[in-house]
């Protein structure tokens, strides 16, 4: 059985998504000591240079959709649907897929290998200012369904695994529609969303056996080390994680950090 | 042994006991006996028996809870589940009887929202809370008829009848002035110190609250129905984009429609 890490990179107008994911890999490899195989186009690609080092297979993946959100104070481009096809692109028989933006500082993503379980979503992610569940990572809206994250999954490669992304693909096309059933915003079409209706419907309720932590746009990454994380966030301070995984949204502050140490990597 | 389920309705709740009556026969395998204690005139055929209500001690009071304590004595079967009268039952719970079977009383200790979640905060629990009463719920409720579950009930019944004293003195943080059989349940539990003995980890019994402060909306309309759409569709009964199942407890009179009860036909 081949295990391996899954990422997904897509370069926009400013995010350098094959940098952050080479960073990722290569602390994968320092924590978990799996492979890592990329999804990406020709142009992200392009971009990784001396850094392809860090994966085990490189697949490209054009993708013909993707869409105009609001980051920050502009809006971008932003490439990535084609997560739902995982399934059909990994290399792996059990693969772990998780957003570049994760600052890995643990080995905890390793408990996944051999699971009883052929898939394995993220459904708890909490605030790592407040610990607790905002209300928007909680539910898609008050009456309507849970929510679940796209941000990391786990899947065996089989049959009982395919339903699920064949039926986030059907998501996917039919979004418009089940915005309606679900009560959500036709215009915004997020992977989470997709997950938390894809698990919804098939009720894949099991869930990876640990607390991810998260810090959300509104605050500021100070600094990354190898064991820890040190957060700004105005009102409420200084925050240092330890030893704990955080996926930190703040992409501007986490490339200028993931840039210098990415400098400073002697591999 | 004779089992059964046992429901009190007065005034408008005879309508609903009858609706609860034809989800019970419809959708249990093994106890689908089901009886009455009520004033009024209900369609006899729903029920096993019809027990006219012997004595009202619930005086002026339009809200009748003073005469649930008298489910002890007014039940005909050696072993009973007491209903709320505004509940349907969706799915076949009969595997519940075999672990209630092992309890002399066993109360309701947890409830769910309409996704199928353990209720963590309600709006209506403050008096449990502030007072440090078990939580629990006479809703759905399980006894033998025992020397020790006769004892709790008759201490219920004085909880009740003296409500202004025992709510002064066990729960008075904050006091609530209204008699309620749950709050009532509840004292009775901590005077006689049983929770353990009445209540049980397992994730039964429990029911689908239907109150809107249950449901962990932060902003909301009491009535639930103005806030969640509910279906009908292949004897499926959906609120919202959930398929309900087990115990409903759906509170709002005017829910139990002809159309909500195309389910049980």
């Amino acid at each position: 059985m081949t295990q391996g890490f899954l990422l997904f990179a897509h370069n926009n107008e400013e995010i350098d998504y094959a940098l952050l994911a080479a960073w990722c890999a290569r602390r994968i490899h320092n924590y978990l000591d799996k492979p890592v195989s990329l999804v990406a186009d020709a142009a992200t690609v392009a971009r990784l240079g001396k850094y392809q080092v860090y994966f085990d297979k490189i697949i490209f993946s054009d993708v013909p959709l993707h869409q105009k959100r609001r980051y920050d104070t502009r809006f971008l481009n932003f490439n990535n649907y084609d997560r739902s096809s995982a399934w059909d692109l990994t290399p792996y028989d059990e693969t772990m897929v998780i957003d570049t933006d994760i600052v890995i500082q643990s080995n905890v993503m390793n408990c996944v290998w051999n699971s009883n379980y052929n898939l394995m979503v993220c459904a708890r992610s909490v605030d790592g200012y407040t610990n607790e569940i905002e209300e928007e990572f909680r539910v898609l809206n008050e009456t309507s369904i849970k929510f679940y994250w796209a941000t990391q999954f786990y899947f065996k490669k089989n049959s009982e695994s395919e339903i699920f992304f064949k039926t986030c693909k059907w998501i996917r096309k039919n979004y418009i529609w089940l915005s309606r059933v679900y009560d959500i915003d036709p215009k915004l079409l997020r992977n989470d969303y997709i997950w938390s209706i894809a698990v919804h419907m098939l009720h894949c309720e099991n869930t990876l056996p640990w607390t991810l932590l998260h810090s959300t746009y509104r605050s500021n990454v100070y600094n990354i080390t190898d064991h820890n994380v040190i957060l700004y966030k105005p009102g409420f301070g200084v925050r240092k994680i330890v030893k704990h995984d955080v996926h930190v949204m703040h992409k501007d502050d986490l490339i200028k950090l993931v840039k210098k140490e990415m400098e400073l990597a002697n591999d | 042994m004779t089992r059964g389920y046992l429901v009190m309705a007065q005034g408008d709740y005879v309508s609903q006991a009858e609706c609860l009556a034809k989800s019970i026969v419809h959708s249990q395998s093994k106890i689908t006996a089901i009886s009455v204690i009520t004033d009024g005139c209900p369609d006899e055929k729903l029920f096993d028996h019809v027990i006219k209500l012997p004595r009202d001690i619930s005086g002026n009071s339009t809200w009748k809870i003073h005469n649930r304590v008298q489910f002890y004595e007014l039940s005909p079967y050696d072993e009973t589940v007491i209903l709320d009268a505004d509940m349907l039952f969706l799915t076949d719970i009969s595997h519940w009887w075999t672990h209630m079977n092992t309890y002399e009383l066993l109360l309701t200790n947890h409830v769910r929202d309409f996704r199928g979640d353990k209720v963590q905060q309600s709006p209506y629990r403050k008096t449990f809370l502030g007072n440090q009463l078990p939580n629990v719920y006479s809703a759905f409720a399980y006894f033998k008829k025992t020397p020790f579950v006769e004892e709790f009930f008759k201490l219920t019944e004085n909880i009740i009848c003296n409500w202004a004293e025992w709510i002064d003195r066990y729960a008075a943080r904050p006091p609530q002035d209204f008699p309620s059989l749950d709050v009532a349940m509840a004292i009775a539990v901590k005077v006689l110190d049983c929770e353990h003995a009445v209540t049980t980890n397992r994730s039964y019994p429990s029911f689908t609250h239907m109150k809107s402060g249950c449901q962990g909306w932060k902003n909301y309309n009491e009535d639930w129905q103005q806030m969640l759409p509910h279906y009908v569709y292949n004897q499926q009964l959906k609120l919202g984009n959930y398929i309900q199942s087990g115990v409903l407890h759906y509170v709002k009179k005017d829910f139990a429609t002809a159309d909500v009860m195309r389910i049980f036909e």
